[in-house]
């Protein structure tokens, strides 16, 4: 036992040569998150820049049934603040999409509307850059999709309407028929949204859209700051562990004396990245309605055992991977295939079935389900983390032995 | 130049003999194939509960073209009102649509102006981006019923039809002319066809994860040179040639693995042009071995380096264009080698702007002397 102190004492002093680097860049990262997150929910409403997606229209903006269209579209209940429509030259179109200052570029073509009249379509192009579709691109597509079927049927009723008039009434003139059912089909396109009422019930025992995000992020950033210990990680060696060994300081003991020190230092780091992101989370003014009432200390359990969770896993992959290149890399492909698949940066609802059951059953999916629940008020089920953190912890001494024998 | 090569062979075969390393490459296309094959599962961006509990023809054809559509939006049925909104409460779905009994009604009424209580009812837990745009696929679902009532009443009202004409007079003329093709097509600038009802969205951010591993790999090797520095293993080297040697070391491992993430691309179906990526995985390459040196130099320590390693890879994917092109801090964003790269990709300007950056980062990487390294 005095053994295991004295090594864990001497981890601890070699954790903290890079405790100071550590602590003040990982504070200066959470409080830059916040600030990013601010500026995310207050600026972007306000400003065209930050949209999600721009779509640059090339056509005669002078036609009316063009604009009006076109104003169909900016008039998608309140998506103006996510989806803007901008016209422009096809030249200066092209650039800007070629560029990536656009996400997708709508022409129409000058005989549109008179081809229509005539029966004839001269389809609107939807353009992207080449290369796949990102997120942004397809929910224009899907709007424009979405739009392009209202225009159908519009056109539809339109060419109905003309047969049965000069079918019927020939005195009347079509064009004036026309254009009084045209106007009739404008006014029921803008008011499209009151083909359905909309009930919001509220989050009840789920999440709101910014707790999802707050928990990916939190999961995200754990996951991420393994990789700032390379420096202390790589720089062990076998020879002293195999000296161990032959001095009767066998492998688990080892292995408990180092994580003992490595969980401190990751649970420093996170309290104090915490506590800076959450003082300028208060400042800002976003609202995480999750944590609306509650004091950062009641999330310092929860921190406390995802960090063991992950510190277990970071610990196994150094003993996997010892040297600084491959530390660094096993660590990243780690943490970015774990916080993809577990939802932190699309929501894992966004996956196939397959995936979903795959992302659950890793740490990072497990970290995400105790967070959601803590964030929810309810208590839970940290049984998986710690399970995942013994076994880590089993591998990792498991390790160790193997490479002190060889 | 043999020396150069000679030099390169060896510190390429020190890395390279160590099989983690080798285990780790080999993961790389092993992941985004996976990926790209699991994507091709069918996935929604929206999931929806939706109930038709009525035997309105309006709402059984609503039904049918909701269940069918192939869009972002996955419908699920559910047969009761009770389990739609169980659904949306336990989280297995975003929204209930619920179809009233009276749908035809209702949206004869729409159609007339007449108030109306709408022909769905949607539960949702709160207003979101994407729920707003699944409700635009309802729409679009809803509007054909709803334009064959306003023509009904439009032919009634104004062009004189006896309003007891059959529903075939009605359906004959509204399909004189069926738009059967599309008004809007879908493709890339260079023709291909855009898959909008794919899972294009999963496998898009696999590029720009690459390229942040690609990072990685250049300052982990700077991480790795801090090492070799403290060992003073090149102490043998003339000072002048050692100045450009962290360049080399970091090349030697950023090439490996650039070959390993060529491999990937294929792999997950994202390659482009073979001479086109090679060119600018090279550039990339040279870029990436340039900036590690002079995040190295300006860190001074391995303990920094280490410690900025979580915080530019937040950075990286945070502003670069990888899950959405926020435009946010585009000051610092163009301090990041993978904004560069990601636009290059299918924009010569940024391939020119790239190599700038390159440049721009060379001249204080080489210029700024290094200290002795400490650990």
């Amino acid at each position: 036992m005095r053994r295991f102190f004295v090594y864990f004492v001497l981890q601890c002093k070699r954790a903290a040569r890079i405790l100071p680097h550590t602590l003040l860049i990982t504070a200066l990262l959470c409080a830059a998150a916040a600030l990013a997150g601010t500026l995310i929910s207050t600026g972007r409403a306000n400003d065209e820049a930050n949209q999600i997606a721009v779509v640059a229209v090339v056509g005669d903006e002078t036609n009316p049934y063009v604009r009006i269209g076109v104003d169909a579209l900016e008039t998608f209940d309140s998506s103006r603040e996510e989806i803007k429509f901008r016209f422009m030259d096809e030249q200066t179109a092209l650039r800007e999409l070629r560029a990536g200052r656009v996400s997708a570029m709508m022409y129409l073509p000058d005989d549109f509307v008179e081809a229509l009249c005539r029966g004839e379509v001269h389809p609107i192009r939807f353009l992207t850059p080449e290369g796949t579709a990102g997120l942004d691109t397809l929910l224009s597509a899907e709007l424009a999709d979405a739009v392009a079927k209202l225009m159908t049927e519009t056109q539809n009723a339109q060419y109905g309407a003309q047969m049965y008039a000069m079918d019927y009434l020939p005195e009347v003139d079509p064009y004036e028929v026309d254009n009084e059912l045209v106007d009739r089909y404008f006014a029921m396109v803008l008011s499209r949204h009151r083909l359905f009422s909309v009930q919001t019930v509220g989050l009840a025992d789920a999440l709101s859209f910014a707790g999802y995000y707050f928990c990916g992020l939190v999961v995200a950033f754990l996951l991420l700051t393994g990789m700032s210990a390379v420096p202390l990680m790589s720089a062990r060696t076998a020879e002293l562990e195999r000296t161990l060994r032959a001095r009767g300081f066998g492998a688990p003991g080892q292995v408990a004396g180092e994580f003992a020190a490595y969980y401190l230092l990751m649970l420093l780091l996170s309290l104090a990245a915490g506590a800076a992101g959450w003082f300028l989370l208060r400042r800002s003014g976003l609202a995480i309605p999750e944590l609306a009432d509650s004091a950062p200390a009641a999330l310092v359990p929860a921190l406390a055992a995802l960090v063991l969770c992950f510190a277990a896993m970071q610990f196994f992959l150094y003993e996997l991977a010892p040297g600084a290149l491959s530390g660094a890399l096993a660590q990243f492909l780690c943490a970015a295939v774990q916080a993809y698949v577990c939802g932190c940066f699309y929501p894992y609802s966004f996956f196939p079935e397959t995936l979903q059951r795959l992302g659950a059953a890793l740490p990072a999916g497990a970290a995400m389900r105790y967070l959601s629940a803590r964030l929810r008020g309810t208590s839970g089920q940290v049984s998986a983390l710690l399970a995942w953190a013994l076994a880590f912890l089993l591998l990792s001494a498991a390790v160790r032995a193997w490479r002190c024998r060889r | 130049m043999r020396r150069f090569f000679r030099w390169y062979a060896l510190l390429t075969k020190r890395l390279l003999r160590k099989p983690v390393f080798l285990i780790l490459l080999c993961c790389v296309p092993l992941l985004a194939g996976a990926m790209a094959l699991v994507a091709k599962q069918d996935s929604a961006v929206v999931t929806v509960a939706l109930v038709c509990d009525t035997a309105d023809p309006s709402a059984l054809r609503v039904r049918d073209r909701l269940l069918h559509s192939d869009s972002l939006v996955r419908c699920t049925e559910y047969a009761t009102e009770a389990e739609g909104r169980a659904a949306v409460a336990q989280s297995r779905a975003d929204a209930a649509w619920i179809l009233r009994d009276s749908t035809a009604d209702e949206l004869q009424r729409f159609a007339s102006g007449r108030g109306t209580r709408g022909a769905v009812l949607v539960v949702e837990r709160e207003d979101t981006v994407f729920l707003r745009l699944a409700r635009e696929q309802l729409a679009a679902a809803l509007y054909p019923e709803a334009s064959m009532a306003l023509f009904r009443s439009f032919l009634i009202e104004r062009l004189n039809v006896p309003e007891d004409a059959p529903e075939e007079f009605f359906d004959r003329y509204y399909q004189t002319k069926i738009m059967d093709e599309p008004i809007i097509v879908f493709s890339h600038l260079d023709g291909s066809a855009l898959d909008t009802g794919g899972a294009e969205h999963l496998v898009a951010p696999v590029r720009g994860l690459l390229a942040v591993l690609l990072v990685l790999t250049g300052l982990a090797s700077a991480m790795y040179y801090c090492e070799d520095a403290r060992r003073e293993t090149f102490l043998r080297l003339p000072a002048a040639r050692r100045r450009a040697l962290p360049l080399l070391c970091h090349l030697t491992a950023l090439l490996p693995m650039a070959l390993a993430v060529l491999l990937a691309l294929w792999a997950a179906g994202l390659l482009g042009s073979l001479l086109r990526e090679l060119g600018l995985m090279l550039l990339y390459c040279l870029a990436l071995s340039v900036f590690s040196e002079l995040v190295r130099k300006l860190c001074r320590s391995q303990a920094a380096l280490g410690a900025a390693l979580p915080v530019l890879t937040a950075a990286m994917l945070a502003l670069c264009p990888i899950f959405l092109d926020l435009n946010l801090l585009a000051p610092v964003r163009h301090l990041l080698p993978p904004y560069y790269y990601l636009n290059a990709v299918h924009s010569d300007t940024y391939v020119w702007q790239l190599a700038l950056f390159t440049l721009c980062a060379a001249i204080p990487a080489l210029a700024i002397p290094g200290r002795g390294e400490r650990g």
